[in-house]
């Protein structure tokens, strides 16, 4: 080894230094490594282990035929895409991803539009904004499961404060009215449950984006004669762009893998006919015990998020750079 | 007027998202505080006319929800402090007690045992002991609910 500069020095007649052995190169390089690689360990094995593991096994999952049997006695058999097969052709599954998107996608721009109206009226400082600012912030604080049980409770067809305020209002078709009697109107009931879980941290997030802007360019397109619908679209809504982007990403990725809400309020609607592609995924793997099924829905869950992350992040940054 | 113009429906609005993101909570708060006969009603009150407070105790302290989470850990402490001792008559009891996956215990000899065990489980999705009643009918085929 030692004797290859003498060859290599030949073609380099610029480096003046003749150039160290390979050994030596490659012992200064484990040791510029060994720190950087000791202090990212920790980390490194905590993702792999929480993150990577279950992926890397539910992907496995979804292309074997793994039930209770397989699990508890070994032996599942490899059916390549056939759980995939079967995801697609089932009628329930095939629903309940259709149900993902369209519901996810309606909850994502109700509490995008919804927290952005928040955010610009707590930008405003009024009077009692503190007040204000902790109303906001209080749905937030309360559990998901918390939550769905207050507003199946205040949904209910009996007894609840929802039917009883828009029978006092004089629609009197709401007289013991069963919210979660139909697809339609579970989703209606859910909707505002989740707008009303998720807003909050849109506006808040949306609120420390606004006061970010410069009050001069806001003047300054005020003097140029832009009224306040212009000044949003030409002046805010742009220099948000970034955070606006951050949002509905999280947001599309908190309102497609939505269970709780659904598990709780709407398990009860006939045929199942209001299930997500998550509550899906969790009743076929662990109620059935049809795991590998049960993992490729979650797959197919997730690729569906990816492709929409994706999406979301090219078109809006592409808008922005623009 | 004209400020009620400009900054009047500002106001109505945070008003009305206040009361959009508070009315939840309240609602429950209040309905911890009615009697039984108010919360099954027709119609609703606003406002409890009799608040009973005595809830609150029982759930922090005397009640069970205070010891829920204690209640799992401990029994299935017990079911494996139980396990691979000679069975007794007592054991049988508080294996019992324990709940689901006991049963499998009894039931079936040791071969089999691990088999049901574990199906009881997957079934509950949960630690054996924290199903309540002992559930037999875990050891029969499930229809499948789909289709």
């Amino acid at each position: 080894m030692s004797t290859a500069p003498a060859a290599v020095s030949a073609g380099r007649a610029s480096e003046s230094a003749p150039r160290p052995p390979a050994a030596v190169i490659a012992r200064r390089w484990v040791a510029r490594l060994t720190m950087p690689v000791l202090l990212l360990l920790p980390a490194m094995v905590i993702i792999v282990g929480l993150i990577g593991y279950p992926l890397v096994r539910t992907v496995y999952l979804s292309f074997t035929d793994t039930g209770l049997g397989e699990l508890i006695y070994g032996g599942s058999t490899w059916v390549g895409l056939d759980n995939f097969k079967e995801v697609f052709s089932d009628e329930h599954l095939r629903a309940s991803l259709v149900n993902t998107v369209v519901f996810g996608t309606l909850c994502v721009i109700g509490t995008m539009v919804f927290g952005f109206a928040t955010a610009l009226l707590l930008n405003q400082r009024l009077r009692g904004n503190w007040f204000f600012a902790i109303a906001v912030l209080l749905p937030w604080a309360v559990p998901a499961i918390a939550a769905s049980a207050i507003f199946k409770w205040l949904f209910d067809s009996r007894y609840g404060f929802v039917n009883w305020a828009l029978v006092e209002l004089g629609f009197s078709g709401f007289q013991d009215y069963a919210w979660f009697a139909g697809r339609v109107s579970a989703y209606v009931a859910i909707f505002i449950t989740v707008v009303w879980q998720s807003f909050p941290f849109i506006a808040l997030s949306l609120l420390a984006g606004l006061q970010t802007i410069p009050k001069e360019t806001l003047h300054a397109a005020a003097v140029d004669g832009a009224g306040p619908w212009n000044r949003f679209r030409l002046v805010t809504l742009p220099l948000l762009r970034p955070i606006v982007a951050v949002l509905v990403v999280f947001s599309t990725i908190w309102d497609f893998k939505i269970f709780d809400q659904i598990y709780v309020m709407a398990a009860g609607v006939p045929d199942r006919a209001a299930d997500t592609a998550a509550v899906a995924a969790y009743r076929e793997g662990f109620a059935l015990s049809h795991y590998g099924l049960g993992s490729a829905v979650a797959v197919v869950l997730f690729l569906i998020l990816l492709v929409f992350s994706l999406l979301y992040v090219r078109l809006i940054g592409r808008e922005g750079s623009a | 007027m004209k400020w009620l113009m400009k900054r009047g429906w500002m106001y109505g609005a945070m008003a009305l998202i206040s009361a959009f993101a508070l009315f939840p909570v309240y609602w429950v708060v209040i309905t911890s505080l009615k009697p039984r006969s108010e919360i099954y009603t027709r119609t609703p009150d606003l406002w409890p006319s009799d608040p009973q407070w005595d809830q609150y105790p029982h759930v922090l302290g005397a009640g069970h929800v205070g010891l829920m989470s204690h209640q799992p850990c401990l029994a299935t402490l017990a079911l494996d402090a139980r396990r691979g001792r000679p069975r007794r008559a007592d054991d049988r009891l508080v294996v019992r007690a324990g709940g689901a996956g006991c049963i499998a215990r009894q039931a079936v000899g040791d071969e089999k045992e691990k088999h049901l065990v574990l199906k009881v489980r997957y079934e509950k999705n949960d630690c054996p002991a924290r199903a309540g009643a002992p559930r037999i009918a875990a050891r029969r085929p499930r229809p499948s609910s789909r289709s």
